[in-house]
C-alpha cells in the first residue's frame, strides 16, 4: 500500500553484486489523501499521530467557554478568525486549531484549564507567535488559549525597579513604558513589536543585552501562573529576596507552556543610563573578534551591554532583502562584523570618547569602524543586526539551529557546514559572541523547490545537532525545544535529567493537556532513532529486495535484527 | 586627458562652501513640554546634528570630493555643549568650522534674523561663494534663515533643492521640490544660497578614521557678543504647549450629516446636504 511494486530504477549504490534492488520510491499517500483526523506528516519528525486521549473540542465545549468568558469576540471558531492564531513563523508547522480563547485575567484561565483538565482538552497558552521552534501554536487540534487581551502594566516601582504587569503585554511597550520612568527593561529582542512577555518567560528568552542583564531566571521576582488542573500559583507580590521554600516560578520560566500558564509577571528593571555609545566594526578574523571579546569585557566591565557578531553572509542578505535598514557599510566588505554598546553614567561627548579610545587600542585587529552618531543612526545599525533572521527568511526555507559553543569553537561549524550542504543553500553564522551563542541560519533559494529543500534538511538534521553534542554544546541556546527541537531533546540532556523532567510534568500535569507533543520527545521517535544512530554505525548492507510491497524500512531493520545478519 | 589650462580653469571655478549646521534635539526624541513652567526643557536630552544641516554637509562633502568645492566651513550657533556636533560634521569630512558660542537658548532665544546676520556677516567676510543650509530646524520650524540671509545680501536662493548641478561654464542649476512638481532653476552668479530638501543625498554615518582626523581640524571660537551684528532678539516668546490632542474620527450616517455640519460649524463641500 505504501511502495509500489515496480520502480525498476536500478540502485547500484547499494547493490554491490548481492542481487537486483531498486529503489522503492513510497507514494505520497498521505498528502494525496485529506488529513485524516488524526496523522501528520512533519518534515522533521516523519509522521506523528495525535494522541488519542484528548477529546474532540465539541459544540457544548464551545458553548461553556461562551459562559465562562463574557464579552465579544472571546471565543473565537470560524476558520478566517482563527487561521491567525495558527500560522507559525516559519510556516513549516502550521497548526490545526479550530477553537481560539481569549480571557483577559488569571482567574478566567483558571475556570478555563479546570473544564479542560476535567474534559481532556488539550490546551496551548500562546503569545505573539513569534516562536522559532513552533512552541506557539498547536500541533492538532488543541485549543489556543492566547493571552493578547491581558496587556495592563500595572506598576513600576520607583525604588526597586520591580516592574508588574500581565502576559499579554508586547516587549516593545513594556520597554517604552520602563524607558518613560527612567529604567530599562532587561530584555531586548528583534521580534519585540510582536512578542508578550508570557511567551518570552515562557522561552526563558535571551536577547540582545544578555551579557549584561543575564537570564529572565534571574531577572524574575515574581509570577503567576495556572496549574493544567485551574489551580492559581500566586507568586507575584514577591522581594528581591524570599528564601521561603522551592522558588516554584523557576520551573514555569523555560517550561515553555508545559506545565502550566503564565498570567502575570513582577521582572527587575534596571536604571537608565545617561548615554549609550554604539559602533559597527568590520573585522578579518574571527581571532580578531575574540581578542576584541576580551578587551572590551576588561575595559567596559558591567557597563558593556552588547556585544554581537555577523558574518558576511548575514550581512550580505540584510542589504538584498530589508530595504528599510540602512546597511553601514554600503560598499565596504569585510569576512565578519561586530556590534559594540556600551552605557555609561555620563555625558555623551565621553561616553563616546571612551568607546573611541577603545576601538583606537584595537585598531590591529579591526579594518574599518563607524560610530553612531544619533538614534537615528542607532537604530540603522542595530536594524541591520535584528532583521538577519527576517532576511533569511525572506530569501528561502531557512533552516535555523540556535546553539552554545565555546568561543574557541564558536564559529567553527559554519565552514564545514558550508562544504557539506554545497551549492544547494548559503549558511550563515550570527550571534551573541559575548554569551557563546551562535545562530546558524541555512537557507535554500526560495520556497518552491521542496526537493532541494528536503535533501538540504537530511544534510542538516541530525549532523548539525550531533556535531554540537559532540562538542558538549546546547542544542538550542535560546529558542527553546518546543516542537521542532523536541525529538533531539536527548543530545543535550542525559535520560535521568529526561525522566526528572517527565516526573515533574506528571506531577503538575497528570492529563498531560498543557503543550502536548512538545519539549518532550515522543516514545516511538526515541527508540527510532536509537537504531537508526547504531544502524550507520553497523553499516549493514541493504538489499531491497526482502521487502513486500506492504512492508516499510522498519521492517527490514527488525527483521534482519532478528536473523542476526 | 584635461590640458593644463582646463585643469587652472577648474582650480578657479572652484568654489569656497560654507554649511550652516545647527545643534538640537535628537530627530528621533519626542519633545517634552514641561506644563507647569509652559516651556520646553531640554537639559539631559540627548542633541545631536539638525538632519537637514547633515544631508547639507554630505553634500557640501560630496561637491567637494567631486572636486568643485576648494575647501568647505562649517558655521554653528551654539552654547559650548555644541562641539559635539561640530565634531560629527567635521568627521563627515568638512574642512573647519567657526563655532559662535553663546549661553542663549538657540531654539527659543536667537531669532532667524540673529543667524541671518552671522551669515552674512561671514560670507561677506570670508568671500564665500555658496552657502549650503538645511531648509528648516527641526526644533523651531522657522524655515526663514537662508531666504532672508539672501534678501539682505541681494543675492540668488533657492529653497527645497532636491538636487543641485555645478555646470562647468560656472552656473548652478538647482531642482526645487514644490506642490506643483519638481521646478529647476539656474543660478548665473555667485554667491548663492541653497537650502536643501531631504531628499537631496542619504548622509554618511560617522567613520571612526574621521573622527580621529576631526581631532586635528581647526574649530575657530568667537563669542556672539563679539560680533559686529545687532544680536538682540526682536520677539520674545512666552509660552510653549503641547496642542490638543485630536478628536478622533467617527462614522456617521449619511442622513445625520446634516445635524454634524451644524455642530461643528464645518463648511459643506457639496452643495446640497440631503
Amino acid at each position: 500500500f505504501f511502495f509500489q511494486a515496480e520502480d525498476g530504477i536500478r540502485d547500484s549504490v547499494a547493490s554491490r553484486g548481492l542481487g537486483d534492488v531498486y529503489k522503492r520510491q513510497m507514494l505520497r499517500v498521505l498528502k494525496a489523501l485529506p488529513r485524516l483526523g488524526g496523522m501528520r506528516r512533519f518534515s522533521s519528525h516523519g509522521f506523528l499521530a495525535r494522541d488519542s486521549r484528548f477529546s474532540a473540542v465539541e459544540q457544548y465545549d464551545v458553548n461553556y467557554f461562551k459562559k465562562i468568558l463574557p464579552g465579544s469576540d472571546t471565543v473565537l471558531t470560524e476558520a478566517l478568525k482563527v487561521n491567525k492564531y495558527n500560522e507559525e513563523y516559519t510556516h513549516k508547522h502550521n497548526g490545526l486549531s479550530k477553537c481560539v480563547l481569549r480571557p483577559q485575567s488569571a482567574t478566567e484561565i483558571s475556570n478555563i484549564l479546570a473544564y479542560c483538565n476535567q474534559r481532556k482538552l488539550a490546551v496551548v497558552p500562546q503569545g505573539g507567535r513569534t516562536s522559532l521552534v513552533a512552541g506557539a501554536t498547536s500541533v492538532f487540534d488543541e485549543i489556543v488559549i492566547n493571552m493578547e487581551r491581558m496587556n495592563k502594566i500595572y506598576e513600576l516601582s520607583p525604588y526597586t525597579g520591580i516592574i508588574k504587569l500581565q502576559a499579554g503585554v508586547i516587549l516593545e511597550e513594556a520597554e517604552k513604558y520602563c524607558n518613560e520612568r527612567g529604567f530599562v527593561f532587561p530584555l531586548d529582542l528583534g521580534a519585540k513589536g510582536s512578542c508578550q512577555i508570557g511567551g518570552n518567560l515562557g522561552a526563558n528568552a535571551g536577547g540582545l543585552h544578555f551579557v549584561k542583564y543575564g537570564s529572565l531566571h534571574g531577572n524574575t521576582i515574581g509570577l503567576r501562573a495556572v496549574l493544567a488542573n485551574g489551580q492559581i500559583l500566586d507568586t507575584l507580590d514577591a522581594h528581591r529576596k524570599d528564601n521561603t521554600g522551592y522558588d516554584l516560578k523557576q520551573l514555569f520560566i523555560g517550561a515553555e507552556g508545559t506545565l502550566g500558564a503564565i498570567t502575570d509577571a513582577a521582572i527587575l528593571c534596571y536604571p537608565k543610563p545617561q548615554s549609550v555609545s554604539l559602533c559597527f566594526l568590520g573585522v578579518d578574523h574571527f581571532d580578531s573578534i575574540k581578542s576584541i571579546l576580551i578587551g572590551a569585557k576588561k575595559k567596559f566591565g558591567e557597563n558593556l551591554s552588547a556585544i554581537e557578531m555577523m558574518d558576511d553572509q548575514s550581512y550580505e542578505l540584510v542589504q538584498k532583502h530589508i530595504p528599510s535598514t540602512r546597511v553601514p557599510f554600503e560598499k565596504d566588505r569585510f569576512p565578519f562584523y561586530m556590534v559594540i554598546e556600551t552605557h555609561h553614567n555620563g555625558p555623551q561627548a565621553e561616553s563616546d570618547e571612551k568607546l573611541l579610545s577603545f576601538v583606537e587600542s584595537m585598531s590591529k585587529h579591526i579594518q574599518n569602524g563607524i560610530l553612531s552618531r544619533d538614534e537615528t543612526q542607532a537604530k540603522q545599525i542595530w536594524g541591520t543586526r535584528e532583521k538577519i533572521a527576517d532576511a533569511f527568511v525572506k530569501e528561502g526555507m531557512t533552516f535555523k539551529y540556535d546553539v552554545s559553543l565555546k568561543t574557541d569553537e564558536f564559529y567553527e561549524l559554519v565552514p564545514i557546514l558550508r562544504t557539506r550542504v554545497g551549492d544547494k543553500a548559503k549558511v550563515g553564522g550570527y550571534g551573541h559572541v559575548g554569551d557563546g551563542n551562535i545562530h546558524i541560519n541555512v537557507t535554500v533559494n526560495g520556497y518552491e523547490n521542496d526537493t532541494l529543500s528536503s535533501e538540504v534538511h537530511k544534510l542538516l538534521e541530525p549532523y548539525v545537532l550531533e556535531e554540537v553534542a559532540k562538542r558538549k554544546g546546547s542544542i538550542s541556546a535560546e529558542h527553546g525545544v518546543g516542537f521542532a527541537k523536541a525529538q533531539y531533546l536527548m543530545l543535550s540532556k542525559s535520560d535521568e535529567c529526561i525522566d526528572t523532567m517527565l516526573a515533574i510534568k506528571n506531577a503538575l500535569d497528570p492529563n498531560g493537556i498543557m503543550c502536548p507533543y512538545k519539549v518532550f520527545p515522543h516514545g516511538r521517535r526515541i527508540i527510532w532513532k536509537k537504531i537508526q544512530l547504531s544502524l550507520t554505525k553497523l553499516q549493514i548492507p541493504v538489499s531491497y529486495t526482502h521487502l513486500r510491497a506492504h512492508e516499510t524500512l522498519r521492517y527490514l531493520v527488525c527483521r534482519l535484527l532478528l536473523e542476526k545478519k | 586627458t584635461q590640458s593644463t589650462w582646463d585643469i587652472i580653469q577648474i582650480r578657479m571655478r572652484q568654489l569656497k562652501c560654507l554649511v550652516g549646521v545647527k545643534h538640537c534635539l535628537d530627530n528621533a526624541l519626542r519633545v517634552r513640554v514641561d506644563k507647569a513652567k509652559g516651556w520646553v526643557d531640554l537639559t539631559g536630552c540627548k542633541m545631536s546634528l539638525n538632519p537637514y544641516c547633515e544631508i547639507a554637509v554630505e553634500e557640501a562633502v560630496r561637491q567637494k570630493a567631486a572636486g568643485v568645492f576648494s575647501s568647505t566651513t562649517s558655521l554653528t550657533i551654539g552654547g559650548p555643549d555644541a562641539v559635539e556636533t561640530i565634531r560629527t560634521a567635521l568627521a563627515m569630512g568638512i574642512d573647519q568650522a567657526i563655532h559662535i558660542v553663546t549661553n542663549r537658548a538657540t531654539d527659543v532665544d536667537i531669532s532667524s534674523l540673529i543667524v541671518a546676520r552671522v551669515f552674512k556677516h561671514f560670507i561677506q567676510a570670508n568671500k564665500f561663494d555658496v552657502a549650503l543650509l538645511g531648509k528648516i530646524a527641526i526644533d523651531d520650524n522657522n524655515e526663514q534663515t537662508s531666504q532672508i540671509i539672501s534678501g539682505m545680501l541681494g543675492i540668488p536662493f533657492a529653497t527645497n533643492a532636491n538636487k543641485i548641478a555645478f555646470e562647468k561654464e560656472g552656473t548652478i542649476s538647482v531642482c526645487r521640490e514644490t506642490d506643483e512638481g519638481i521646478e529647476k532653476i539656474q543660478f548665473l552668479t555667485t554667491p548663492a544660497i541653497i537650502s536643501c530638501e531631504s531628499r537631496l543625498n542619504v548622509p554618511r554615518f560617522v567613520n571612526i578614521m574621521g573622527l580621529k582626523r576631526a581631532k586635528s581640524k581647526k574649530i575657530e571660537t568667537i563669542k556672539l557678543e563679539d560680533l559686529p551684528i545687532d544680536h538682540h532678539c526682536n520677539y520674545k516668546i512666552t509660552s510653549i504647549k503641547e496642542h490638543e490632542k485630536k478628536r478622533a474620527s467617527q462614522r456617521v450616517e449619511l442622513s445625520k450629516i446634516g445635524e454634524l455640519i451644524k455642530e461643528h460649524m464645518i463648511q459643506p463641500i457639496f452643495a446640497s446636504t440631503t
